[in-house]
């Protein structure tokens, strides 16, 4: 909303330089946006009395004039046509400004000019420029400074306006938040009108159809109006706010908007069929063209305004074409209605169309401001466009809407806010917003204005007072007495932890983009329904993603394409797919990817190796063993975004996730230069099996023996298969088994591997000699040639 | 009996050997070659040993000053064998260590710098005793809006430009429903923060983000009010920023707190001068906050005539953009290595 402060003057008496009421305003809940100061087009202008005109001894259309500024006379050139002896004129002197022009004592054509005398165009008054504009002897005095200077120079706020302050899309309604901030009252000025003798029951007569939509409407009629640009100072009010004159009617109606929030309408009361007024609902499918030359179809929820015959105006929103106030409109019918807040919001929206009329309606206008404002743009009407306003109005309002009754109790008051608010300031904040204290004490009661629909409870008085008593009153309290719980949160904790594990293992953690293409969700997850988005910005983000493994081959790409070969990634990853019972199910995934190798930079000690799958399955490895994750074993997968170096992680036999090498069309797909791993672990599952508690156990008393052994068997033989054949053969004797070595090649055959063990031998209760150990040695060794049919490498 | 020296012609002699000795000295390559010189040298039946027997040829009353010299010259010759044998013993057996050169590399990894705020808002928000909720980011209409106070066609849903999967179902546009499930499931006394991603319809810009992250704050007992609130608001700001932070409150509008408002912390740039980060005006706008509009109580059967509460908004990545002077939202979701590794 743009609030000129010239304008707020007229309401209001106050001393306040822009900036600081900008800042009071602020601090009451009307947040200034943009101060914007608004300078006259010209400087230095004061009125000249012509003393005399002569030809211009070198140029014909010029004249030379002498020109009487009170303090001097001056020697003028000019070339306007209309320049002649004993008028008043405008007369820029030099040193002052009109426009991009810098007023200097100039010779023109040999002839010294010490001023310049202007148009009303050069003024920037109107597009006159046929010739000089002439002033009206009875109004000014020569030498004075020209008055519409000082009117020209103003400031105009931008405020935000919050939706609940329907009043406040008005310079009344802001004019009365700051009379309350300066303790200031009101001017209202006065809607009286002079009517003639005809009623204006024979001319008009209004029929609502649908009382819900069109609680009120409102009419008046103004004969012989002659439709005319309006006044200088009317075009002048709405310019500041930012509207576009049309003629003196139209903008009489505007300007009323502007002052009283209350949006008006007049139609031509000659189109206006059988004079007759109908509020109905549209019929399915009605088509009606309204002023802005657009073709609306409506449905049975927009609210019409029709004459004898057809609609003339969309409730609330917008007048129609055939019956708008053009250059030939003789008399005029003014609408002033309420129409319901919904069904207006409602067809605004579904026609996308925003005035400054469905603006307010939208947001509620007031029930019983109707007769002012009518009254109040007929008498303007029929000041400044010579109507003669017929006696009476039509006001159809069967069911008055009353001002509602609010009680504030003290005690409440200081409940809510802390502090205690002597009963005097709240009935003063509260008397000055035009809330009307009924009672003074115990409680206090006010009767709130049809005005502020946003005040409806208690509470909402608890914020009027607040707001102008100021927050900054109310101290901040830092001592509490609180009750003492814990609510832990196992997720957060888990997730919280679960980042330091991979930040420690080396892992930039990710935050990604949840809304995703098509191509992104159908290329990983083609078999899960994704959920789609109703209203998406773009196809670029249509839907919510469903795995957290295209958004990490996104920052692989990103990150290789801006040079950066070495990368490993990690995200706590919300995904989301259909679901039909819950509508939507969020899954939380833990995805991560890596590449390149495995020094992050080159090392002059070692040669640096290639990242692949056994130093994938190593950080996973630590990550759940630092989590204590039992039971874990890892399977061959073939899961579709894997190639074959990929497996399936189990903890005590569920599945918790899977890495491995990126598809070779995952890669192409993603353009990525470089080969690449990930991993994808279920959140939940895994979470699952952290234990709650860890107990504690002896740590052994005795030292341990070492072995080592190597074993050839085929290939088709996992360690893992070997390692629990270790263990179930060896007993309760054997600790723990690495393998520190894998062979192919000479003397082995092609199909043959030797596989190197380092045996850990511990008991608990002695220390251990070698003829105890030897024979489990042994029986080891034989076990592991029966089964896999393997044998000691020698 | 051999002839008398003079100290005179002892010392010359003594000058000459220790330019002998220096200069074969310079031109050994190995151990065993040094110890050839020792042996010449310093050895039993070397120079020096050779010279301290001529001492005796010296006229007595000059023979103190020339054993003087002498002296220096064994401890010269000496000393200098010992440091010679130290640096070719050094140069073959074991290197010195440069410890210059660079360590092995490792991956260092990193939190997010949205993780890191997150972090610190959960740490001052948990010790002021609030606890951790969270909710879903697919939301029902109602949790979203109408639980919250706003019906369908308030025109407070202006205010959030919404993504909608359906009719009912909408990706939330604040973290604010967590409140309502919160109290539904849930007896006062109630204090907790919910921190979450959001969306909304906005086209990406530097300050726009279709999703962005917030944390809700509520807190509902008996005779919890304003002043409470504004204490909590200032001891965050102090936590995050420090303890000269100020904090002001401005009337606002939100359908689900009444009386409304917005909160300003002073400026983080020029600490309340006023400075073009904050437009002059030495505060920065960070969200929202106010008193639990009894109505929402009403959704959730808690009795407004008992209790009271207050809740605050804040968005993570305004504090994020502030704390490390950001100027971009998007570069939070672009994980660019080279943003990432600054934090």
């Amino acid at each position: 909303m743009k609030i000129s402060l010239n304008w707020l003057k007229s309401y209001i008496d106050f001393e306040c330089d822009p900036n600081s009421l900008a800042h009071k305003l602020t601090m009451v809940g009307l947040e200034v946006e943009e101060i914007q100061p608004i300078e006259p087009p010209f400087s230095n202008v004061v009125v000249g009395y012509v003393i005399s005109v002569k030809k211009h001894p070198n140029a014909d259309k010029l004249s030379v004039c002498q020109v009487d500024i009170g303090s001097e006379k001056l020697s003028v050139v000019c070339g306007a046509p209309n320049v002649r002896e004993g008028i008043l004129v405008p007369v820029v002197k030099t040193g002052g400004h009109v426009g991009e022009m810098n007023v200097k004592e100039v010779k023109i054509r040999g002839v010294v000019s010490r001023g310049m005398i202007c148009s009303e165009r050069e003024l920037g008054l109107s597009d006159n420029h046929k010739g000089i504009l002439i002033l009206d002897k009875n109004s000014q005095t020569p030498g004075k400074p020209f008055l519409e200077e000082m009117q020209k120079s103003d400031t105009v706020l931008q405020i935000d306006v919050t939706p609940n302050r329907p009043d406040c899309l008005s310079h009344i309604g802001i004019a009365r938040e700051v009379g309350t901030i300066f303790g200031k009252s009101l001017r209202i000025p006065s809607e009286h009108v002079e009517t003639t003798d005809i009623p204006i029951d024979s001319l008009a007569d209004v029929t609502i159809q649908d009382q819900d939509a069109c609680p009120r409407y409102t009419v008046r009629i103004v004969k012989d109006v002659q439709i005319a640009p309006s006044p200088d100072w009317l075009q002048s009010r709405l310019q500041s706010v930012g509207i576009r004159s049309i003629n003196n009617v139209v903008d009489i109606t505007n300007f009323v908007l502007m002052e009283t929030g209350h949006p008006l309408h007049a139609f031509d009361y000659d189109y206006i069929e059988q004079h007759k007024i109908i509020v109905r609902k549209a019929k399915k499918g009605e088509k009606f063209i309204t002023l802005d030359d657009t073709e609306r179809i409506l449905t049975v929820d927009d609210l019409l305004i029709c004459d004898g015959r057809r609609p003339v105006a969309l409730a609330g929103i917008m007048g129609g074409q055939n019956s708008e106030v053009s250059d030939t409109t003789k008399h005029i019918l003014l609408e002033s209605a309420y129409f319901d807040s919904m069904t207006i919001r409602k067809s605004a929206r579904r026609l996308v169309m925003s005035t400054e009329a469905s603006q307010r309606f939208e947001r509620g206008a007031d029930p019983n401001g109707t007769l002012y404002a009518i009254n109040r743009a007929a008498s303007l009407i029929a000041e400044f466009a010579n109507g003669k306003v017929v006696e009476g109005t039509i006001d159809v309002y069967p069911r008055p809407i009353k001002p509602l009754s609010i009680s504030l109790r003290s005690s409440y008051l200081k409940r809510v806010l802390g502090v205690e608010i002597p009963d005097d300031t709240v009935v003063t904040i509260l008397n000055d917003l035009g809330l009307e204290c009924k009672s003074i004490h115990h409680p206090i009661t006010v009767s709130v204005p049809t005005y502020r629909p946003d005040l409806q409870n208690e509470i909402d008085l608890v914020e009027e007072v607040v707001r102008h008593y100021g927050f900054e009153h109310i101290p901040a309290n830092t001592i509490n007495h609180i009750q003492l719980t814990t609510n832990r949160n196992e997720a957060q904790e888990n997730t919280e932890l679960i980042r330091d594990i991979f930040c420690g293992l080396g892992f930039a953690e990710v935050w990604n983009n949840t809304l995703v293409s098509e191509s992104h969700v159908k290329s990983l997850t083609p078999n899960i329904k994704p959920i789609s988005i109703q209203n998406p910005l773009s196809p670029e983000t249509q839907y919510l993603r469903t795995s957290g493994i295209a958004s990490i081959l996104d920052n692989l790409q990103w990150n290789l394409n801006r040079g950066e070969r070495n990368l490993r990634f990690f995200e706590i990853a919300q995904t989301f797919q259909y679901d039909t019972e819950k509508c939507g199910l969020e899954k939380w995934m833990i995805v991560g990817g890596l590449t390149g190798e495995c020094f992050p930079k080159p090392y002059w000690k070692n040669k640096s190796i290639t990242v692949d799958f056994y130093h994938l399955k190593g950080l996973l490895g630590s990550f759940l063993s630092r989590l204590q994750i039992p039971d874990i074993t890892f399977q061959t997968t073939n899961d579709h975004l894997f190639e074959d170096n990929s497996a399936a992680i189990y903890s005590k036999k569920k599945k918790i996730g899977i890495f491995g090498e990126f598809q070779k069309h995952l890669i192409e797909c993603w353009s990525l230069k470089q080969q690449a791993y990930g991993f994808q672990l279920d959140f939940e599952a895994l979470t699952e099996e952290i234990p709650k508690i860890t107990k504690y156990k002896d740590i052994p008393k005795y030292p341990a023996v070492k072995l080592d052994l190597a074993m050839i068997v085929d290939e088709c033989v996992s360690s893992e298969q070997m390692i629990d054949a270790i263990f179930k053969s060896g007993g309760k004797l054997v600790a723990q088994v690495d393998i520190f070595d894998v062979y192919r090649g000479k003397p082995l055959k092609e199909n043959e591997k030797s596989v190197a063990f380092a045996l850990t031998f511990i008991s608990k209760d002695r220390t251990l000699r070698e003829d105890e150990i030897n024979p489990v040695f042994d029986k080891i060794i034989q076990n592991l040639s029966n089964k896999f049919h393997a044998s000691l490498r020698s | 009996m051999e002839s008398q020296v003079t100290e005179k012609s002892f010392v010359q002699r003594i000058q000459q050997i220790q330019n002998e000795f220096e200069s074969e000295l310079n031109q050994i390559k190995s151990l065993k070659d040094l110890e050839g010189v020792r042996i010449a040298y310093a050895g039993r039946k070397g120079v020096v040993s050779s010279l301290f027997k001529q001492l005796g040829n010296i006229p007595p009353e000059e023979r103190k000053a020339a054993g003087q010299s002498l002296n220096l010259l064994k401890q010269f010759v000496s000393q200098t064998i010992q440091s010679r044998e130290n640096s070719l013993s050094c140069r073959n057996v074991k290197q010195k260590i440069d410890i210059t050169l660079p360590g092995e590399p490792h991956y260092t990894g990193r939190l997010h710098p949205l993780t890191q705020v997150l972090r610190e808002i959960k740490l001052c928000f948990q010790n002021m005793g609030f606890s951790i909720a969270q909710g879903p980011e697919v939301e029902s209409e109602y949790y979203n809006f109408e639980a919250l106070n706003i019906p369908k066609g308030h025109p407070a849903r202006d205010m959030h430009d919404t993504i909608f999967v359906d009719d009912n179902l909408v990706l939330r546009t604040h973290t604010s429903p967590v409140q309502i499930r919160v109290m539904e499931n849930q007896s006062p006394p109630v204090r907790i923060i919910a921190p979450g991603r959001c969306y909304r319809r906005d086209t990406p810009d530097a300050s726009h983000s279709p999703f962005f992250h917030q944390v809700e704050g509520l807190c509902v007992d008996k005779n919890v009010n304003f002043a409470d609130l504004k204490g909590v608001i200032l001891t965050f700001a102090r936590h995050m920023f420090g303890s000269d932070m100020k904090i002001r409150f401005r009337p606002s509008f939100f359908p689900f707190t009444e009386p409304s408002a917005e909160y300003d912390f002073s400026c983080l740039i020029c600490r309340g001068r006023g400075c073009r980060v904050c437009k002059g005006t030495g505060w920065v706008e960070i969200s929202g906050a106010g008193m639990v509009n009894p109505v929402v109580f009403g959704y959730v059967g808690y009795d407004p005539e008992e209790y009271t509460g207050y809740a605050f908004g804040m968005g993570i990545e305004r504090i994020a953009m502030l704390l490390f002077e950001i100027p971009d939202i998007r570069l939070f979701f672009e994980n660019d290595m080279r943003f990432l590794n600054q934090f």
